[in-house]
């Protein structure tokens, strides 16, 4: 009788200590999957740039309002952000979205891409170009002191 | 070639004089290097606009294309677009095919102003971007156009509906076409000249994250001289098509449905598409059918083929894929036989830079 008290004793302690963990884990891993759009500090972006009109920076399209924004670049150094940025933001997946922008450059004169797989090299690069934009997890956003975050995305 | 070159003049004419202006010029370009060779029947019409054709020694003429652009920017709301094409099928030589003059009257309004490719069927404007479909070329049974680009006027609005991305293009124009390579084939060799004007079209494209819906419709009128010989003087022609593509996660399904007429030619012609893919890793594996078909009527011979297709695309990274490709064509057609039955092995390469 004691062991089966026991033991039921032991297994809500193994639930609740489960359940403290996920707890306590659950804000971390959300901040660590959030994703923010970012750009040097010294750019001269001002304020947020509007969900559609991003989307449209990232398309090749002309956005409503210019915002400042020089290029966008694409962050191919982190796979999950990247995938959650073309589920989030753009509403493609990646072959779609590949498709999309090699037609619009060589079917109506858009400008290209450029997409950067480092993260010392996005970092440097949207250092050297201020008006740049980018997207990258919040928690990597927040350890480059260099980077402003614009918005937060998802 | 006397308009290409002036073409091209005024091309360098621009460049050259904005250059005191910081005029930017950005160079992109794709390929497509293709070899096939017919392992059952003669010969092998690969690219109708063309004519290229695939017999049973290993060529790499009929499907292999290299493209440059040129963008130049002229101004914060106003662009200069050049592409030069240069196909196999064409004996290697270089045609301009779009050469126009962009201007952004808004963000989501554009006019252009020039030569462009004739936006007809799906794929007709990015009928050389390999890379941007899983065949080696687009299904040759629907891709059957003898005048591939127009020298007009293009007006495009680019916006959203909901969640949908819409895209509408009116166009009118015109192309004269010396020496038509297609007509000319089927003409056995005899000289053909081809004009379509008085063109007036329109595209309305909407996507979304699954779907892609296209609607076309145009409108112009022909003139047609075999051996300097007029056989055809403003004679209304229609086309109209539509295409509806679906993805769900890996799987992708492409259709389209076409139909021409030439009421006083008593020509009425249908075709259609439909093409299956699934995306693994980095492979493609896809199934098509393509069939044309023009009734015979009173005025006209009958014409019908159809085309099965297998093919595999593998991409080796984000700008290149290679691919590989089995078609097999039936040519049923009482009087108007193009090349008779066949099957064709290829594969390629495509690229873009």
């Amino acid at each position: 009788m004691n062991n089966i008290i026991k033991f039921k004793t032991s297994f809500i302690l193994l639930v609740l200590t489960l359940l403290c963990l996920f707890i306590t884990t659950t804000p971390a891993f959300a901040d660590s999957s959030a994703g923010v759009l970012v750009s040097s500090k010294a750019s001269s972006i001002q304020g947020k740039i509007k969900r559609k009109d991003l989307r449209r920076i990232f398309l090749g399209i002309r956005p409503a309002l210019k915002y400042q924004v020089d290029k966008p670049i694409l962050n191919t150094a982190d796979k999950d952000t990247y995938a959650l940025f073309l589920k989030n933001i753009l509403f493609l997946t990646e072959s779609g979205y590949k498709r999309k922008l090699i037609k619009r450059v060589f079917r109506q004169g858009a400008d290209e891409i450029n997409a950067i797989d480092s993260r010392q090299q996005l970092e440097q690069h949207l250092l050297s170009n201020p008006n740049d934009i980018s997207f990258m997890s919040k928690q990597q956003a927040e350890n480059h002191t260099n980077l402003k975050i614009i918005q937060e995305l998802w | 070639m006397t308009i290409y070159r002036f073409i091209f003049l005024t091309w360098l004419f621009v460049v050259i004089n904005l250059g005191a202006v910081k005029a930017e010029t950005d160079i992109s370009g794709f390929a497509s290097i293709a070899g096939g060779l017919v392992t059952n029947g003669d010969r092998y019409l690969s690219d109708y606009p063309n004519a290229g054709i695939y017999d049973d020694d290993l060529s790499f003429a009929p499907d292999t294309t290299i493209g440059l652009q040129l963008k130049t920017s002229l101004s914060d709301k106003s662009d200069f677009i050049l592409q030069l094409v240069n196909r196999g099928a064409s004996d290697f030589t270089t045609d301009i095919d779009w050469a126009y003059l962009n201007y952004n009257l808004d963000h989501e309004l554009t006019i252009q102003a020039g030569r462009k490719r004739l936006p007809l069927y799906f794929y007709s404007d990015f009928f050389d971007l390999g890379l941007a479909y899983h065949w080696i070329r687009p299904p040759a049974d629907n891709y059957t156009w003898q005048i591939t680009s127009f020298n007009g006027l293009s007006l495009q609005y680019e916006s959203e509906l909901e969640s949908w991305d819409m895209l509408l293009n009116v166009y009118i124009g015109r192309e004269d076409d010396k020496d038509n390579e297609l007509l000319t084939f089927l003409a056995s060799n005899n000289p053909v000249d081809e004009t379509w004007k008085n063109i007036i079209g329109l595209v309305a494209e909407f996507s979304d994250a699954q779907f892609e819906l296209r609607f076309t419709v145009m409108t112009s009128q022909l003139d047609r001289y075999v051996n300097d010989v007029q056989i055809s003087e403003d004679v209304d022609q229609l086309f109209y098509g539509f295409s509806v593509n679906y993805t769900y996660q890996q799987l992708t399904v492409l259709s389209e449905l076409n139909h021409y007429e030439r009421d006083e030619d008593d020509i009425f012609v249908d075709t259609s598409m439909v093409s299956l893919a699934y995306i693994i890793r980095n492979y493609t594996p896809h199934f098509t059918y393509s069939k044309f078909r023009q009734d015979r009527t009173a005025g006209s011979g009958d014409e019908l083929h159809s085309t099965y297709s297998i093919g595999l695309r593998k991409d080796l990274n984000k700008t290149t894929a290679v691919k590989l490709q089995f078609d097999k064509t039936t040519d049923k057609a009482n009087t108007t036989t193009i090349v008779g039955d066949g099957e064709l092995l290829s594969f390629g390469i495509d690229f873009v830079f």
